[in-house]
């Protein structure tokens, strides 16, 4: 008795699922496909996508097609599995923030042990801070957003995440502004071996 | 991301705004106010210059090592990016020697006293001749750690010294900020040191001085095309007064001709598509836009009263530009689609000749100050800058003391300076100056005769 109740539950459960994600997938298209959030913002009339979002997965969910939906139920319950177990397995598998070591700059923390260029981090956090303009926010207290990006040998600025939310949207966005507006940073060092410099750089607000 | 990108004249205006300098008007004058800005660029970067020296066993080159070395710590200086620690800064000791301050007696620089000085990076190099050849090194050393951050070696001959000097001075420049410098830029400007007003063209610095013009016809209104290949400029030559176009790589000219119309300053696009200029119609000057080549005559200010002296937004979306509609000469600020025009200055009753920084953040333009002299009240002209919407004023000249008249102001191409003529040294004659954004530092780049309107150039 338990046991069959609970196979109809789970069949029916199925089926609700995969409709609606047959259905979703209809009727946004290719807008939900392309994934990011779009945050409208009065400041300065500026459309940012939102970098605040999961962690990338290496496939893009899968969406469960029309013809899948109406295939025997076998078929759609593991297309369903699939997809519940990606969904699962998605925080785990986004890119692990890398281990970061202090420097001398405060603010400034790296993703490499040693770094020979003290200049550097000076020469970076003079045009970050240039290009930082900080918001009003009323009431608020101090806050602290951090930013993980990095940088190629030509100075530009990729792979750029928020690795500490500040808790204030408007802060926030101000920081990644800051970071995108200073772009290009000065060229890494010639005489630096690799390919890129990541930094952990922290933007504080104090009120 | 792409769209932040459009958006840079915001971020420009917002980012200015931080800082607190202020500058302090002279209250002697009846229209001078006090007068404060709030504005922010980074502190410069401290960097310790030890000279270029000469690596041979042979003959020696004083000359040349001399001419590198002045050339590059001027760049430096003026690059208005660093401040400059100077290895051949000397004193005299009890015995009445020379002692080198920063460096040791075989010209080692002492790397724990920059160190505590602040001083980030020092630039070294040596240099050596073959044949007629001049090999340079340039270094980069971390002050701190002592590492090598660049080497990068240049090659010349004594003619092209400079501009390779100069090229050394941008790439330091880069290196340091992400952004070349603007040391290897000219300066376009109209001279009557032959004559008749001709177009000159000169270095930065006011070396290299070229006349490009020479038909003995009175010219105006020197303008760059941003790829810096032509220069437009306004002569008499044909009878009227009218736009001509001179293309530097092929030294020819042409004429964009509107019904022979009196034809005032052209200003080339910064996206290079269009010119704006004067066109006089029923002996009225209006904004008109039209394509390089002066087809596509599109109308963009018909109002009431003179139109004249516009320059462009750095976007190309806008432009400033001078009206007497009023009866006083104030500036405006139109859309280029020929909507929201309207009026960004109230103070005063003459302010002409603007110039919108390529940064976006400020207009420089010129302003008469009325004086109260021993000849009685006098019009002085100054240069001032506002922000986009013409608030947040801000003198540039003539502050502690009257120093002449300043005009044309125009900007470098990374914003941070402004050229002008002035006839601040000899009563009536007007040189060529430079100055710092907030109008520290003034230098005189260019004499000869009477020089005015000058342009600066983009970077090559």
């Amino acid at each position: 008795m338990n046991r069959s109740a609970l196979w109809v539950s789970g069949l029916v459960h199925a089926a609700l699922l995969v409709g609606l994600t047959a259905l979703s997938g209809l009727s946004t298209g290719s807008a939900t496909l392309s994934g990011a959030p779009v945050y409208e913002v009065d400041l300065v009339s500026a459309r940012v996508t939102a970098f605040k979002q999961l962690p990338a997965l290496d496939e893009p969910y899968r969406i469960v097609t029309r013809k899948e939906a109406a295939a025997p139920e076998e078929k759609a319950d593991m297309a369903l599995e699939r997809t519940l177990k990606k969904v699962a397995e998605a925080p785990k598998k986004g890119p692990a923030t890398p281990a970061s070591f202090e420097t001398a700059m405060p603010g400034v923390r790296l993703d490499v042990e040693t770094f020979q260029y003290p200049y550097y981090l000076a020469a970076i956090h003079r045009k970050i801070q240039e290009n930082f303009v900080i918001p009003r926010i009323p009431g608020a207290g101090p806050l602290q957003a951090m930013i993980y990006f990095r940088i190629d040998k030509n100075g530009k600025v990729y792979a750029t995440t928020l690795t500490q939310s500040s808790t204030n949207p408007v802060f926030d966005l101000s920081s990644q502004r800051a970071l995108e507006a200073a772009n290009p940073l000065p060229p890494l060092p010639t005489e630096y071996d690799r390919d890129y410099l990541g930094v952990h750089f922290t933007f504080e607000y104090q009120p | 991301m792409t769209a932040f990108y459009r958006f840079p004249c915001q971020i420009a205006v917002v980012a200015f705004s931080m800082l607190l300098v202020s500058v302090v008007g002279d209250v002697h004058a009846q229209d001078e106010v006090r007068l404060t800005v709030q504005a922010k660029i980074a502190p410069r970067m401290t960097i310790a210059f030890q000279p270029i020296t000469e690596k041979s066993a042979g003959v020696l080159h004083p000359a040349i090592r001399d001419s590198i070395n002045s050339v590059l710590a001027k760049d430096l200086k003026w690059s208005s990016v660093f401040s400059i620690i100077d290895l051949r800064a000397a004193v005299r000791d009890s015995m009445g020697r020379s002692v080198t301050v920063f460096s040791d007696a075989n010209g080692m620089p002492d790397m724990e006293l920059l160190r505590k000085l602040s001083a980030q990076v020092l630039v070294s190099g040596e240099f050596e001749t073959k044949d007629r050849q001049i090999e340079i090194t340039l270094r980069l050393t971390d002050v701190r750690t002592r590492r090598i951050i660049t080497t990068k070696g240049y090659a010349a001959i004594e003619l092209t010294l400079r501009r390779v000097v100069h090229r050394m001075a941008d790439d330091i420049v880069l290196q340091m900020t992400g952004e070349r410098g603007i040391a290897q830029s000219r300066v376009a400007f109209i001279s009557d040191r032959t004559g008749a007003p001709e177009v000159f063209m000169a270095d930065y610095d006011g070396f290299n001085v070229l006349q490009l013009t020479n038909d003995g016809s009175r010219k105006y209104s020197p303008n760059w095309s941003p790829d810096g290949s032509k220069i437009v400029y306004t002569s008499y030559r044909d009878g009227p007064h009218e736009m001509y176009v001179l293309d530097l790589q092929t030294g020819k000219t042409s004429k964009n001709s509107f019904s022979r119309q009196t034809t005032l300053s052209p200003r080339w696009s910064p996206d290079g598509k269009r010119l704006v200029f004067g066109l006089v119609v029923d002996g009225i000057s209006r904004l008109f836009t039209s394509r390089p080549d002066g087809g596509d005559l599109q109308p963009l200010v018909l109002s009431y009263g003179i139109s004249v002296e516009p320059s462009w937004s750095p976007r190309c979306n806008r432009v400033v530009y001078m009206s007497d509609r009023t009866d006083d000469r104030h500036l405006y600020v139109i859309n280029t689609d020929g909507t929201d025009d309207r009026r960004i200055t109230f103070e005063g009753k003459y302010n002409a000749s603007p110039a919108w920084s390529p940064r976006g953040d400020r207009i420089a333009f010129v302003a008469g100050d009325t004086l109260r002299t021993s000849r009685g009240l006098e019009r002085i002209f100054n240069i001032y800058t506002c922000d986009a919407e013409g608030r947040n004023l801000m003198k540039l000249t003539g502050i502690g003391g009257v120093q002449g008249n300043n005009e044309n102001p125009t900007w470098s191409p990374d914003g941070l300076q402004i050229l002008f003529s002035s006839d601040r040294d000899n009563n009536g004659r007007y040189n060529l100056y430079i100055m710092n954004w907030d109008g520290s530092e003034v230098r005189r780049i260019v004499t000869q005769g009477n020089n005015f309107t000058p342009v600066w150039g983009p970077r090559p």
